[in-house]
C-alpha cells in the first residue's frame, strides 16, 4: 500500500542524499560532461583544515548568536508589550507581522537601497547625525551589524508571535494569585510568566536556530560575504565553493557538515524540551 | 483579626452596573458567605474586596481604614481561587512559601512557617511534589495552605469546593469550618451552593442581580426570609408557592383561602391589607405533611424515593407542589393525596415579593454556627 509513496520519497530525498555523500569522496568536474574522480578523504581533510572554512564557521557563530539572541529578547519584550494592551492588540499584531511576510531577498534589496552611500535614507541619517560616515555595507564591522539588524527586523515578529501564543496560555488566576502574594510585575515575569512559557521559548529558539544555520538570502543580496569575507557565513562560503569555483566534491563535504551540525542542534533542543516536560 | 465594611459599593463594567450599591459589615472572626445564583455579582464583590477589581463607587474599609486605592498585596488578605491557581512549576513548599519569599523572609523562617501550615492541613508528605502530582483535594489544601502561610487579616474563598466531587466536598466543608475555629480568622466565602452557605456561615449574604436581598444567620434566612427570592433560594427542595386570597384580616394574623377552597390563618402582620386581595403563600416541602383531613389536595405526578425521605411532586390545580414526606410513604403515581401544614410554618408574600412580617420569631433564628460547635474545640472532630 505504502510502497509507491515510499518509492517517491526515496527518489526525491534518499537518492540526492546518497549521491551527495558519494560526491564528497570524489573530485567532481562539470567540464566536458559530469565526471567523478575518486579522491578518498581529500575533501574531508580539507573541510577540517581549511582556514577559510574555520573563519566562516566563526562568522556564522557570531551571526547566529547575535541574530537569534536579539530576536529572542526583542521578540519576547514585544510579545509582553502587546499582551499587556487592553485594546487594539489585533491591529498592532498585524502591523508587527508585516516584515515576516516580505521575502528575504526583498529585505536585502530594501536594506541595500536604504544603506546606499549616495542616496540611502539610513546612510544619510547616520551621516547627518555623525554616528557613522562611509559605506555601511562596504566596511568591515558595519556590514556585519547591518546584515544582523536586517535579519532581526525580519524575524523578530515570528518570535513575538510564538511567545504571544505562549503568553495566552498562562492562566489569569495564577497571575492574580501571584499578585495577591505580593509579586510586582518584574517578579511575576521572573517567577511565573517566564517559567510557564519556557517550553514555547525553546520552540521559538529551535525554529530560529535552524533557520539561522542555513541563512543565505539577505547576505547574498547585500554584501555577498564581503567586505574582505567579513560576512561570509558558512552557506555563502558553500555557494562560492560550489558555484564560483565549481569544486562540487568539496562543496558536498561542506554541505554535509552543515547538515550534521543542524541535526545536532535540533537533537539538543528536543532533548532539552523533553527534559523540561518531564520536570514540570 | 480584622473587620470589613462595605459602604454603598458599586461596580460598573462599561456602563452595566453589576454591583448596585452593597452595604455590609463583617465582624472580627466572622464567617460570612456570599451566596446567589450565577451572575449575581458575588464573585465580583469578592474580587473587589481582594483588590483584583477596581471599585467604581463607594468605600471598602478594613479595620476602619479605607483601602480602595491600596493594591491587592498590601491589603493583607489571602484568597483561595476556584481553580486553586497553584504555580504549576513550583513544588508544594515553594507554592506555599512564595509570598514569604517575595517579602524577603529568610529561608529557614520560610520553611518553618510552611511546615507549620502543612501540619495543620496534613500536607507534610507532599511538600516536594508539584501540583500536577496532586489530587483535587490535595491541591485544594495546598491553596488553603498558601493562604494560611500569609497570615492574612481576612481569608477570601471563591467557590473553593466546586471542582471537588460530592464526598470530598462534604469532607472539605467540615475541614474548613474546623479551620475557621482553629485559626480564629475573619473569612469571606463565595458559593452558589446554599448547603455550603447554610452549614458554614455565621452570616449569609444573599445576592441577586448585584443587590443584597438579605443578610442574616442561616436559621434566620430559613425561617424569616425577607422576600420570595430568598425564600426560594434557601432550602432544598425549593419552597412551594401558591396564590391565595385574603378572606379575613381581623384579629391575629391573616386568614386566606387556599387553592381548593380550604381556609387557613397565617400568623403574620396584616398592615393595610384588603379582603379579596391576592397574596402568595409559601410553604416548604418538608413542612407539608400527608393528612387525610388537610386543606390541600392534588394528584401525585412523580415520586422520588430517597430512602430516608420521599419527594412527592403533586399537581394542585394550576401549581405543582413538592412535598418531602417520610421514607415509608406508600403513595403511588396518579394517587390523590391530601396535605396539611402548621400555619406557623407558612409564609405570605405581597405583590411586591416582600414577606409579611411574622408575628413570632422562630426560637432558632438567632442561633449561630459557633453555638453548634462549642464542643469541637476540645475534640478533633
Amino acid at each position: 500500500m505504502m510502497s509507491p509513496a515510499l518509492f517517491l520519497l526515496a527518489l526525491i530525498t534518499l537518492v540526492p542524499f546518497f549521491s551527495i555523500i558519494w560526491m564528497s569522496f570524489n573530485d567532481v568536474s562539470l567540464m566536458g560532461g559530469l565526471a567523478f574522480e575518486f579522491s578518498g578523504l581529500d575533501n574531508w581533510q580539507r573541510v577540517f583544515t581549511d582556514p577559510d572554512i574555520r573563519s566562516s564557521w566563526l562568522i556564522s557563530l557570531v551571526y547566529f548568536l547575535a541574530t537569534v539572541g536579539l530576536e529572542m529578547v526583542i521578540g519576547t519584550v514585544m510579545a509582553l508589550l502587546v499582551y499587556s494592551l487592553t485594546r487594539g492588540s489585533n491591529i498592532i499584531i498585524s502591523l508587527l507581522l508585516i516584515p515576516m511576510f516580505i521575502a528575504p531577498v526583498i529585505v536585502g534589496l530594501l536594506g541595500r537601497f536604504m544603506l546606499d552611500p549616495s542616496h540611502g535614507l539610513y546612510a544619510w541619517m547616520l551621516n547627518e547625525s555623525g554616528l557613522f560616515d562611509g559605506n555601511i555595507l562596504g566596511s568591515v564591522g558595519s556590514a556585519m551589524v547591518a546584515v544582523i539588524l536586517m535579519d532581526v527586523w525580519e524575524w523578530t515578529p515570528l518570535v513575538a508571535l510564538i511567545v504571544l501564543a505562549g503568553l495566552t496560555s498562562v492562566p489569569e488566576d495564577v497571575l492574580e494569585a501571584a499578585e495577591m502574594d505580593g509579586a510586582r510585575y518584574g517578579q511575576k515575569l521572573l517567577y511565573i510568566i517566564l517559567p510557564s512559557i519556557s517550553n514555547i521559548l525553546l520552540v521559538a529558539l529551535l525554529i530560529r536556530a535552524m533557520d539561522a544555520i542555513r541563512f543565505f538570502a539577505i547576505i547574498f543580496i547585500t554584501t555577498n560575504g564581503g567586505p574582505a569575507d567579513s560576512t561570509k557565513i558558512i552557506p555563502i562560503r558553500l555557494y562560492d565553493i560550489a558555484f564560483r569555483f565549481f569544486d562540487l566534491g568539496y562543496a558536498a563535504a561542506v554541505g554535509i557538515t552543515m547538515l550534521v551540525f543542524s541535526i545536532m542542534v535540533a537533537t539538543a533542543f528536543t532533548k532539552l524540551l523533553k527534559r523540561q516536560e518531564k520536570a514540570s | 483579626m480584622a473587620t470589613l465594611q462595605l459602604n454603598n459599593i458599586v461596580k460598573d463594567f462599561g456602563g452595566t452596573q453589576v454591583i448596585k450599591g452593597v452595604d455590609l459589615e463583617v465582624k472580627d472572626r466572622e464567617f460570612v458567605v456570599f451566596v446567589g445564583p450565577s451572575g449575581c455579582g458575588k464573585s465580583t464583590l469578592l474580587r473587589m474586596i481582594a483588590g483584583l477589581e477596581s471599585t467604581s463607587d463607594g468605600d471598602i474599609l478594613i479595620d476602619g481604614q479605607r483601602i480602595n486605592d491600596v493594591g491587592p498585596a498590601e491589603r493583607g488578605l489571602a484568597m483561595v481561587f476556584q481553580s486553586y491557581a497553584l504555580y504549576p512549576h513550583m513544588t508544594v513548599e515553594d507554592n506555599m512559601g512564595f509570598s514569604l519569599k517575595l517579602a524577603g523572609v529568610s529561608k529557614e523562617e520560610r520553611r518553618q512557617k510552611v511546615l507549620e501550615a502543612a501540619r495543620t492541613l496534613q500536607l507534610e508528605p507532599l511538600l516536594d511534589r508539584k501540583p500536577k502530582a496532586l489530587s483535587g483535594g490535595q491541591r485544594q489544601r495546598v491553596a488553603i495552605g498558601r493562604a494560611i502561610v500569609r497570615n492574612p487579616s481576612i481569608f477570601l474563598f471563591d467557590e473553593p469546593l466546586s471542582n471537588l466531587d460530592a464526598a470530598l466536598r462534604v469532607q472539605m466543608r467540615i475541614e474548613l469550618a474546623r479551620l475557621h475555629d482553629e485559626l480564629d480568622a475573619t473569612m469571606i466565602y463565595v458559593t452558589h451552593d446554599q448547603i455550603e452557605a447554610m452549614t458554614m456561615a455565621d452570616k449569609i449574604v444573599v445576592l441577586q442581580g448585584g443587590v443584597v436581598e438579605q443578610i442574616g444567620s442561616p436559621m434566620e434566612l430559613y425561617h424569616h426570609p425577607r422576600n420570595r427570592f430568598v425564600a426560594g433560594f434557601i432550602g432544598s427542595p425549593k419552597m412551594n408557592f401558591m396564590t391565595v386570597e385574603v378572606v379575613d384580616r381581623r384579629g391575629e394574623g391573616v386568614t386566606v383561602r387556599l387553592p381548593g377552597g380550604g381556609v387557613c390563618n397565617v400568623p403574620v402582620g396584616s398592615n393595610h391589607l384588603d379582603v379579596g386581595k391576592n397574596l402568595v403563600l409559601g410553604i416548604r416541602p418538608e413542612h407539608l405533611v400527608l393528612d387525610d383531613q388537610g386543606p390541600l389536595v392534588g394528584v401525585v405526578q412523580v415520586i422520588e424515593r430517597l430512602g430516608g425521605s420521599t419527594a412527592l411532586y403533586v399537581q394542585m390545580e394550576e401549581t405543582e407542589v413538592i412535598a418531602l414526606t417520610d421514607g415509608n410513604t406508600a403513595h403511588q403515581v396518579r394517587d390523590k393525596a391530601r396535605f396539611g401544614f402548621a400555619s406557623s410554618r407558612a409564609h405570605l408574600f405581597g405583590a411586591d415579593g416582600l414577606a409579611l412580617p411574622s408575628l413570632q420569631r422562630h426560637p432558632l433564628a438567632d442561633i449561630y454556627r459557633k453555638d453548634n460547635r462549642t464542643h469541637t474545640e476540645t475534640s478533633n472532630y
